[in-house]
């Protein structure tokens, strides 16, 4: 067998091992990887829809450490991060995580992330992008200090139902009350293991940050207590279908982040990405506050929804249409849902778009021969998939 | 006095000044709050040495926009002129000369060697460059047009321009079009065969920038000054009393007609509810109510000192920021005890702007080495000898000279303060090679760097624009994006100075045109 972990070494590749390299290496049977942010994550260890269903079923891990994790301390943090991003940041509490969006000054979403608070000084900005310059620029007259922490915190997701009784057979006493959007550190080893009820599954289950040289004692921690748990190891193709369920949105596949726009009003604003509510008029100055002023007067241009689809064929970059003749919308994301037993999808509909009586037109191909199907289909809620687990205090016991 | 006014100017520039005029004449109650003890700004008289006074800033008046006077209701004729239609002699190292009149028919008056031919070089290049500068002139005085604007006026400014240009023959507009974005050393090169006439049109084209001759944009530069000069009918002039008098004479013209001005007063914030301006707050606290503020102020310490980062965009930081406004130009005064020895034989060269440039070349080394922030050991000079004309300015028997020098870093590479007195004396030692005997004629010195002309006349930088000009920052994107017409992201801030179209100069163009935008603005 090729020694493939040593050939990851930094200088002799151009992507980054994460500090699970080791271990999901030897777990990635496929042998398919993607990269992230400069680091090689596995795309799928076995097969995608086994690591779905193991999460769905039982527990998935998923290496997370490629997360771009800003840290951000001083006096001044709070009023920062208030100028930052569209929601209120005073009423966040300590050791509550939340969900952000930031906004350029046409008021178009830049991207979203989530914020882990300490203190009022200081706190961890994640996003899936690297922003560094923006927050800098946007830390002129304040005094924060900003620093890149991406390689200096290992991460790992642990979700589906039973990842609440992994960690507390890993000892992590307790575990169980965390509610969701909560972070709780933990003493592991001779450190501090942080871990939040949070991820991007839609269900039960948690995010842990260790400082790297315990990374790999983490996880064989997690593997030896999952055991009798069904624990599995997932990459981001499952990730990919188990986000869709739960209805989020993905950057740069949903939205185009608006510093990755060419024609400006390509961007989106939270009002159209359906994030009015963490747009906080009355905190005061933020970026993108005049635009969203003018934008929530006018109304928003599109409308992001959930479908449903007829059948049982993913209507993937499908046109949108109403009453089979008026082109409405388009798909950005879609699946056949294992959980939902449904076909899914989100899509951009124009604002003033009626909802009724939709039709998407799904092309398949049958050995090589195209078949272009109008398939009936209607606006649902999202999340798709929202099981009772994902929220209940205390998490259940699988 | 009541803290309530329709309008605060924050600065009382030149360009505050005439704001303050045109808008106190349509009505307004105005307020003009000045951080220093004089009004003027950059356009003032001082005492640098008992008894020897200076325009301590610009020390010549050659572009004020005529309809300003009118406009202000200050009498030209009643601002008394020490000398009109001042003359330029160019000399280089061998007292070889040039002397020449500036505004409109700009002519060789007398010159050491220039053939018949070469004098009439002269004069065709002024007139070809007429029709071009015209076309900028006529800008000057428009609030630019904004893009997606949309509004009726703006739509005229762009048209208007086009049509200028299209009303060129075909010749001259393929002749605009080509020399526009050109370098003033290549034109120069092809209009000219006497060294100091290319020197001369050289050095005009790169006063108060960074840019040596070389550097594309000097073309349009030397247009823009040109078309200012040239519709002055005074020429170069100086009012009696320095350029002070000037300023003092708009702030006069506007305290009758009610505007309030008052001098040590340093606007510290500026105070905004929900975007909207609301007045302003002085450095010892004391508030002022307006629904308007203009400020004469330079944008970076309006927008991210006074109005503060915490107030605007990540964007708009991001390109107030980057403006790029470091001085380039230092300024030096000196007493002399006794007049010098003519260069050319003549006492009326002292009566001149002199301008020290042999050749282009010359004139590009020295530029060399402010990139690396450094000042050049081969400097060239504009020098003039105010108290020449205006005896008022020195003691009996005693002058004060006036030294501009190009190329001269805001902060030199190992600090100003280790470098000053060198760079001082080296200086004198340049000039002493240009009027033996100076060194021992000096009574005092001053010496004002960049650095130094940020901290005593409250700009950021200390450049003579208020920030660098060009063709990228040229019309609607002076200062920069955004902040075109004179507006700001912020409801009823306006700015007036220097960093606005069409840039700066005693010209009062950015005070007249900002006036007028608020004036129509609700
Ligand atoms: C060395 C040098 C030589 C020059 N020579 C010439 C020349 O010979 N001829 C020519 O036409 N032009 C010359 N210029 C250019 C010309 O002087 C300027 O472009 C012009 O004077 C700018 O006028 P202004 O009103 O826009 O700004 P300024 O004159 O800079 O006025 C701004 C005013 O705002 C005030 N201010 C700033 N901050 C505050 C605050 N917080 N609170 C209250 N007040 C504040 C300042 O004190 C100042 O009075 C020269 C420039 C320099 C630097």
């Amino acid at each position: 067998m090729i020694n493939f972990s040593r050939s990851l070494e930094p200088n002799n590749t151009m992507v980054i091992p994460t500090p699970f390299h080791e271990r999901s290496f030897a777990a990635n049977r496929r042998g398919h990887w993607t990269s992230w942010a400069g680091y090689t994550i596995a795309d799928e260890y076995t097969h995608a829809d086994l690591e779905y269903f193991a999460v769905r079923n039982q527990c998935g891990v998923f290496d997370l450490t490629p997360m771009i994790k800003y840290h951000i301390s001083g006096v001044d943090a709070e009023a920062y991060l208030n100028k930052l991003f569209t929601r209120d940041i005073r009423k966040i509490k300590a050791s509550q995580v939340a969900y952000v969006l930031f906004c350029n000054e046409s008021g178009y979403t830049l991207d979203d992330g989530t914020l882990f608070k300490f203190s009022n000084s200081e706190y961890i900005f994640c996003s899936q992008d690297r922003h560094l310059p923006w927050l800098l620029d946007s830390a002129i007259g304040f005094d924060v200090e900003i620093k890149d922490r991406t390689d200096k915190i290992a991460a790992l997701a642990v979700q589906g139902p039973t990842s609440a009784a992994i960690l507390k057979r890993m000892g992590l006493d307790g575990i169980e009350n965390l509610p969701p959007f909560q972070m709780q550190s933990f003493q592991y080893q001779r450190d501090d293991l942080i871990v939040s009820r949070t991820g991007f599954t839609g269900d039960l289950g948690y995010e842990l940050w260790i400082d790297p040289y315990l990374a790999i004692k983490l996880w064989d921690d997690l593997f030896t207590c999952g055991q009798n748990y069904g624990i599995e190891p997932f990459g981001s193709k499952a990730l990919e279908m188990l986000r869709i369920e739960a209805g989020f949105i993905l950057p740069h596949k949903d939205f185009l982040p608006a510093n990755h726009v060419i024609r400006v009003n390509r961007g989106r604003t939270p009002f159209e990405l359906g994030y009015g509510r963490l747009v906080d008029f009355d905190k005061g100055f933020f970026n993108g506050r005049q635009a969203l002023l003018k934008a929530q007067q006018n109304g928003p241009r599109y409308q992001l929804v959930g479908l449903e689809i007829d059948g049982n064929k993913p209507a993937y970059d499908a046109w949108i249409y109403q009453n089979k003749r008026k082109n409405v919308g388009t798909i950005t994301s879609a699946m056949w849902s294992p959980s939902c037993k449904t076909n899914i999808a989100l899509a951009w509909l124009d604002a003033n778009a009626k909802t009724d009586n939709l039709w998407v037109d799904i092309y398949t191909n049958k050995e090589l021969k195209w078949h272009k199907n109008m398939v009936s289909c209607k606006v649902v809620k999202r999340p798709f998939f929202n099981p009772a687990r994902r929220n209940a205090v205390p998490a259940l016991d699988f | 006095m009541s803290n309530q006014y329709d309008i605060i100017i924050i600065g009382a520039g030149l360009n505050g000044l005439v704001c303050a005029n045109i808008l106190a004449k349509k009505g307004r109650k105005v307020l003009v709050l000045e951080a220093n003890k004089q009004v003027g700004g950059l356009a003032n008289t001082r005492e640098f040495a008992s008894g020897f006074k200076v325009s301590a800033g610009a020390h010549l008046l050659y572009g004020l926009h005529p309809d300003i006077y009118r406009l202000c209701d200050v009498q030209e004729s009643k601002i008394e002129f020490a000398d009109k239609n001042i003359s330029t002699l160019v000399i280089n190292q061998n007292k070889e000369f040039i002397n020449y009149s500036s505004g409109e028919d700009s002519q060789i008056i007398y010159s050491s060697s220039l053939s018949e031919q070469q004098n009439s070089d002269w004069s065709n290049f002024q007139n070809r460059m007429k029709t071009f500068s015209d076309i900028l002139f006529d800008l000057a005085n428009k609030t630019p047009p904004r893009l997606k604007n949309g509004s009726i006026q703006d739509y005229k400014t762009l048209f208007n321009t086009g049509l200028k240009l299209k009303r060129l023959d075909k010749q001259n507009l393929r002749q605009f079009l080509r020399i526009i974005g050109m370098n003033i050393y290549d034109l120069a090169d092809e209009s000219f065969t006497d060294n100091l006439q290319k020197a001369a049109i050289c050095f005009e084209s790169a006063l108060g920038t960074r840019l040596g001759p070389r550097a594309p944009n000097t073309v349009y530069n030397w247009l823009n000054r040109y078309s200012i000069i040239n519709r002055q009918p005074a020429g170069l002039s100086v009012p009696r009393g320095g350029i002070g008098s000037l300023s003092q004479a708009f702030a006069n013209a506007a305290l009758i007609k009610g505007v309030d001005i008052s001098v040590s007063s340093r606007v510290e914030k500026i105070l905004i509810a929900d975007n909207q301006v609301k007045g302003v707050q002085l450095s010892g606290g004391e508030k002022f109510a307006a629904r308007q503020v203009i400020s004469n102020a330079d944008i970076k310490k309006t927008m991210l000192s006074m109005v503060g980062p915490e107030n605007i965009d990540t964007d708009v930081v991001r390109r107030v920021s980057y403006i790029p406004m470091q001085g380039t130009t230092a300024k030096m005064h000196l007493a002399l005890n006794q007049l010098l020895e003519p260069i050319t034989h003549n006492v009326s060269d002292f009566q001149s702007r002199i301008i020290y440039a042999p050749d282009a070349d010359f004139i590009e080394r020295a530029s060399n080495s402010i990139k690396y922030n450094q000042y050049t050991h081969e400097p060239t000079f504009e020098i003039t000898f105010p108290s020449v004309q205006d005896s008022s300015l020195a003691p009996a028997g005693k002058h004060v000279m006036s030294v501009l020098i190009p190329y001269v870093p805001y902060e030199h590479k190992e600090g100003w303060a280790q470098r000053k007195e060198r760079f001082e004396n080296h200086i004198i030692e340049q000039l002493e090679y240009i009027f033996p005997g100076i060194h021992a004629a000096i009574e005092h010195v001053e010496t004002l760097t960049p650095a130094d002309i940020e901290r005593q006349f409250n700009i950021t930088g200390g450049h003579w624009h208020h920030g660098e000009i060009g063709l990228e920052r040229f019309m609607m994107l002076r200062p920069t994006a955004g902040f075109a017409q004179y507006k700001t992201p912020i409801d009823g801030l306006f700015l007036c100075g220097a960093d606005c179209h069409p840039g700066g100069d005693l010209s009062g163009a950015p005070g007249m045109n900002a006036a007028n935008t608020v004036l129509q603005s609700k």
